[in-house]
């Protein structure tokens, strides 16, 4: 009897050790029933309306894919930590998420700064970061093994600009404006529009930066419309945007007006008011589709907010951008098998040519490119429906 | 392009002058510097956006409401934590501000979360005179501005709270010894400095959007303050005004790298003339 009762509490022991390490992740983040994601994203800083949107998003893809049966078999979790739009944050989250946590890849950032400085971290530790949030070449250039690329860059951005102004509006040798905060944004601004006039064969371009803690733009805009510009670009983030917008207004200047991503949704509209339509109007270098539009990929998200995010009732572009790098993981960690490792998954990465996410342009990575996409597609506020509508196809630098 | 520039200059400067205005009647009472106050801002311009968007008040209301509402804050803010370091190293206390303002910031974003939110209660197309064009948000902050200067200093000149106000800033101990309430005092100082940093808010909202960290606004009005002495009310006045048409018109006329330090520099410039500030009043004392 007592031999029945030591059998039985050993045979107890090694259930409960066998089911303790079934269910344990490796080191990897990878077991039978679960892939562990991590993310630093601002969730309570300057830009928390980004961070906060981008989680949202990605759970609500990982919630549909896991509803769905996961990847192999495996569901999905994402562990997203706040840095509070500080870089000594990101790479702390970075240890914990790595060392603690032990998540097989990363997902999602809220600007380029952070995954800028986790860069040797990566390299060192071999863990991909997918969907980084971010307009500049910096994060592909020089090239990184472990940086997959979501958004075209300001760089290209600015040669659109360029080749939009010389080929759907004809315009011959105008005065091109750009105004932007003195980073690297700006310098990728300046590189690209630079480089595109001088292949036309335009004027250079009248350069206005300004620092990000700037509350006034009133000189930079009134120096514009005093070298007669007549096309201005503008890549900074929404509330900038919208306050140059006013300022363009105030000071009754009316170039051509272009912003960027930042610049597509109902907020930023409402933020801008009139001045969204004032002059010859605004469009924006749109680097996703609206989740408003008819588009078989808007139709997918929003369908999935209504089944998975119901209580969702005001989803936003940092939502769908979320949304949209989940579903690029996704399709890489389908493709990378069942057999799941980070090489494995960032040789399925290198395979995607021209994958359509519905969500942003054709995505195409390769063993020496980690930028995904250099294509952007123009949309225009019109005043009449107090959205904005599509001008354009998605559009390459020439 | 000049006058353009100088009336958004002005315009700007009336911001710096008000949130000046803040951080010199603080200091002239209590000999603090609060660095909450572009927070106390912040939080009023918010209390102004629910006034409108939850409550659905219309703008005038919600601007009392604001400015009521900020009254209250800064009164109850000394009241909590800063009457009860009164005696200490004047260190802490202005530690305890900057925690202050930490607090109203996270506070802030816990109820209307960090994405910018629109207050633009002078919308519309700008006004053409001759040939310079001036928004309906820059002439209404230049007017408010001046009524409210006009107001103060009737306030500190004829009211008997404002002959009590200068008492306290020029001698303490006789003010107590005559009978004045200087702790109740105190805090209606600082109720008065929530109140116009309301004011200040409601105004520079349609500008910059309110977000959690616009209080940063504060510390670019700081310069306006030394400026101005830092505690004189005419002095915080027209510091803001050389602040801000410096500002503009140095990016309108300099190389762009110099317009942001541009201001600091002029501070400099002048505390090396003047260190004691443009307006301060030496004290003739009989022996």
């Amino acid at each position: 009897m007592k031999k029945i009762k030591v059998l039985a509490i050993v045979g107890l022991c090694v259930a409960c050790f066998l089911s303790f390490t079934s269910n344990t992740i490796a080191d990897t983040g990878v077991n039978k029933k679960v892939i562990l994601v991590g993310g630093s994203l601002d969730l309570t800083g300057p830009a928390a309306f980004m961070g906060q949107g981008v989680k949202r998003g990605i759970n609500l893809y990982f919630n549909k894919v896991n509803a769905e049966g996961g990847i192999h078999g495996r569901k999905l979790k994402y562990i997203a930590e706040d840095d509070g739009y500080v870089v000594a944050k990101t790479v702390s989250n970075y240890k914990k998420l790595t060392l603690k946590s032990r998540v097989f890849c990363l997902l999602g950032s809220t600007g380029s700064v952070g995954p800028k400085a986790l860069k040797p971290y990566l390299e060192e530790d071999k863990i991909p970061l997918v969907g980084p949030y971010g307009y500049t070449s910096a994060m592909f250039r020089p090239f990184h093994t472990y940086l997959f690329n979501i958004y075209a860059t300001c760089e290209d951005q600015a040669k659109i600009f360029v080749d939009y102004l010389k080929t759907e509006l004809k315009l011959e040798n105008p005065v091109i404006g750009l105004l932007a905060e003195d980073n690297e944004i700006g310098q990728d601004t300046i590189r690209g529009a630079e480089a595109q006039v001088k292949k036309v064969g335009w004027q250079a371009p009248v350069v206005e930066l300004y620092k990000r803690s700037a509350i006034d733009f009133s000189s930079q805009v009134l120096r514009l419309k005093a070298k007669n510009v007549d096309a201005l670009f503008f890549p900074v983030i929404s509330s900038h945007s919208a306050q140059i917008l006013k300022e363009c207004q105030k000071a009754n200047f009316q170039p051509l007006l272009f912003a960027t991503a930042t610049a597509t949704d109902l907020r930023f509209l409402k933020m801008a008011g009139d001045s969204a339509y004032f002059g010859k109007g605004l469009r924006s270098f749109a680097t996703q589709i609206n989740h408003r539009d008819n588009s078989s990929g808007a139709e997918e998200f929003r369908a999935a907010i209504a089944k998975y995010d119901p209580s969702n009732k005001d989803p936003n572009s940092f939502n769908l951008f979320g949304y949209g790098i989940a579903k690029i993981l996704c399709e890489g960690l389908q493709q990378a098998g069942a057999d799941l490792t980070r090489e494995k998954l960032i040789s399925a990465l290198e395979k995607m040519d021209g994958y359509e996410t519905g969500i942003f342009a054709p995505m195409t990575y390769g063993p020496n490119n980690r930028q995904g996409t250099d294509s952007v597609r123009i949309l225009r506020a019109d005043h009449n429906k107090k959205d904005f509508v599509i001008e354009t196809g998605w559009l390459h630098p020439e | 392009m000049i006058i353009d520039g100088l009336i958004n200059g002005i315009a700007l400067g009336c911001i710096y002058a008000l949130v000046a205005l803040g951080f010199v009647l603080i200091y002239k009472a209590t000999h603090v510097i609060n660095f909450a106050q572009g927070e106390i801002m912040m939080f009023c311009s918010y209390i102004c956006y629910a006034g409108s968007t939850t409550f659905h008040f219309n703008f005038i209301l919600s601007f009392f409401f604001a400015v009521i509402a900020g009254f209250l804050l800064g009164a109850l803010l000394e009241r909590l934590f800063i009457r009860p370091l009164i005696g200490y190293p004047i260190l802490p206390v202005v530690i305890a501000t900057i925690g202050i303002a930490m607090v109203l910031q996270s506070v802030a974003a816990l109820i209307w979360t960090f994405e910018p939110q629109k207050l633009d209660p002078f919308s519309g197309s700008p006004y053409q005179l001759w040939k310079v064009s001036i928004s309906p948000v820059h002439l209404w902050t230049i007017i408010i501005t001046f009524i409210l200067i006009f107001l103060f200093s009737l306030f500190f000149r004829h009211s008997l709270v404002g002959i009590k106000l200068r008492a306290i800033a020029e001698d303490l101990i006789g003010s107590m010894a005559s009978g004045i309430p200087v702790r109740r005092m105190y805090n209606f100082t600082w109720g008065l400095a929530g109140a116009i940093g309301a004011v200040a808010g409601i105004l520079v909202a349609p500008v910059i959007f309110i977000h959690p960290h616009m209080g940063s606004i504060g510390l670019r009005a700081l310069p306006a303050a030394v400026l101005g002495s830092f505690g004189s009310i005419p002095g915080a006045v027209v510091g803001g005004i050389v602040l801000g048409v410096s500002e503009t018109i140095a990016g309108l006329y300099l190389p762009k790298e110099i317009k942001d330090v541009f201001p600091w520099l002029l501070l400099f410039l002048v505390l090396l003339i003047r260190p004691e500030g443009i307006f301060y009043t030496y004290e003739q004392k009989k022996v």
